[in-house]
């Protein structure tokens, strides 16, 4: 590398040393294809200008790029008319109402929070449900000495109350309030 | 908005469960997907069956798609890969053996110039002759299939070399030497076919 004669001209002339055809065909490839790092592209420019061959070769890889370019037209132009329309009929799924609000990042949201929710109750239910029972225990009891204590005793010693659990899994205390005293049954006879 | 942002766009559309903005894509890479399985597999039909394969697979997959890769090198691989167990599928294989690490042997050298001083570096549609279009079937017919692959998605798809790799999975010093005799061996060939076997062949459009 040697600077200019002229110092006013702030030009560096590059001394290229020509690649023997052998190197520079090597990197023609990728010369074309942009791939070849400045200094390399620029030997490889410099020795395809004075070298016919190598600069020949380098066109028959651009004819060859451009009948296959042409080849590729064609074949795509021979794909059946409506090909569009039967891959979109074919794909998994079909449209619905709100299918938006449902579909991809949306219905992944929704499904968190579901999920969410989910375990939430997994984990409250038992909580809830256990404070029910407890809560249902102590309402029998209660209940059993209200009913010991509220004269039913008195009057029917015999009589219990009647537990049962409901169809929504409550336990219900009944107490028959009215149930026919012995003597009463006795006075029907 | 470059086209690599713009599939992006649609595939997070897609994403959200836009079918439309498929149909977009589909519309886009259609031909040059079928393009690329007609240059693997010889039978229309075939590369029709493995086009539609190719984009139902990519439409299923899609909410795993992180749109690091471009859609294209994505829609390239899900067809390169189903070209290739189709051919295994059906016995096929590859008409041409090929093996990366075997030392190449020399294509042939082609005299140069031929292809481009009788067709000109910019050919138009004209020069594709039946005769000529046959000829370049039958020479694309006699690379190994990761030959044509490769050169299609490098001249017709304009794959850069990483894109290459990422596309085929294979090192990029794999690209370049399968690229070098591909391109070899189709200019051997051509050169060949126009130099003495078929004069009247072709006209140079740009003379």
């Amino acid at each position: 590398m040697k600077k200019s004669e002229d110092p006013s001209k702030a030009i560096v002339e590059v001394e290229l040393t020509n690649l023997p055809c052998g190197q520079a065909r090597e990197s023609l490839e990728r010369f074309r294809d942009g791939d070849l790092p400045p200094p390399e592209a620029t030997a490889v420019q410099a020795h395809l200008s004075v070298c016919p061959a190598c600069a020949a070769r380098l066109s028959d890889a651009a004819t060859l790029g451009a009948l296959l370019r042409l080849r590729a037209e064609a074949i795509g132009e021979g794909l059946p008319g409506g090909f569009s329309d039967a891959i979109l009929a074919a794909l998994p799924g079909r449209p619905r109402p709100f299918g938006w609000f449902f579909a991809g990042r949306r219905r992944n949201l929704i499904l968190g929070a579901v999920a969410l929710a989910a375990v939430a109750a997994a984990v409250a239910l038992p909580l809830v449900g256990g404070r029910m029972r407890r809560s249902a225990a102590v309402r029998l009891r209660a209940a059993e000495d209200e009913a010991h204590l509220r004269g039913a005793a008195i009057r029917r010693p015999e009589a219990k109350p009647v537990v049962f659990e409901n169809d929504l899994g409550q336990t219900v205390v009944w107490v028959a309030p009215d149930a026919p005293s012995p003597r009463q049954q006795g006075d029907k006879r | 908005m470059s086209g690599v942002d713009a599939d992006r766009a649609l595939v997070e559309r897609v994403q959200d469960g836009d079918r439309d903005a498929f149909r977009v894509l589909v519309e886009r890479y259609q031909k040059r997907v079928y393009a690329l399985a007609r240059s693997v597999l010889k039978d229309s039909e075939e590369a029709a069956d493995v086009t539609q394969e190719a984009f139902i697979k990519a439409f299923r997959s899609l909410a795993s798609f992180k749109g690091e890769a471009g859609f294209y090198t994505w829609i390239y691989r899900i067809t390169n890969n189903l070209c290739i167990d189709f051919l295994r599928r059906h016995g096929g294989s590859e008409t041409v053996p090929y093996d990366d690490a075997l030392p190449d042997t020399p294509a042939g050298e082609a005299p140069a110039a031929v292809l481009s001083t009788r067709l000109g570096t910019n050919p138009q549609r004209s020069v594709l002759r039946r005769e000529l279009a046959d000829k370049l079937e039958d020479a694309l017919g006699q690379l190994p299939e990761k030959h044509r692959v490769i050169l299609i998605l490098r001249e017709v798809d304009g794959l850069s070399y990483e894109e290459l790799a990422e596309t085929l999975e294979i090192p990029k010093g794999t690209v370049m030497s399968r690229l070098f005799h591909a391109r070899a061996k189709m200019q051997a060939i051509l050169a060949d076919y126009l130099a003495g076997d078929a004069p009247e062949a072709a006209v140079n459009e740009e003379e």
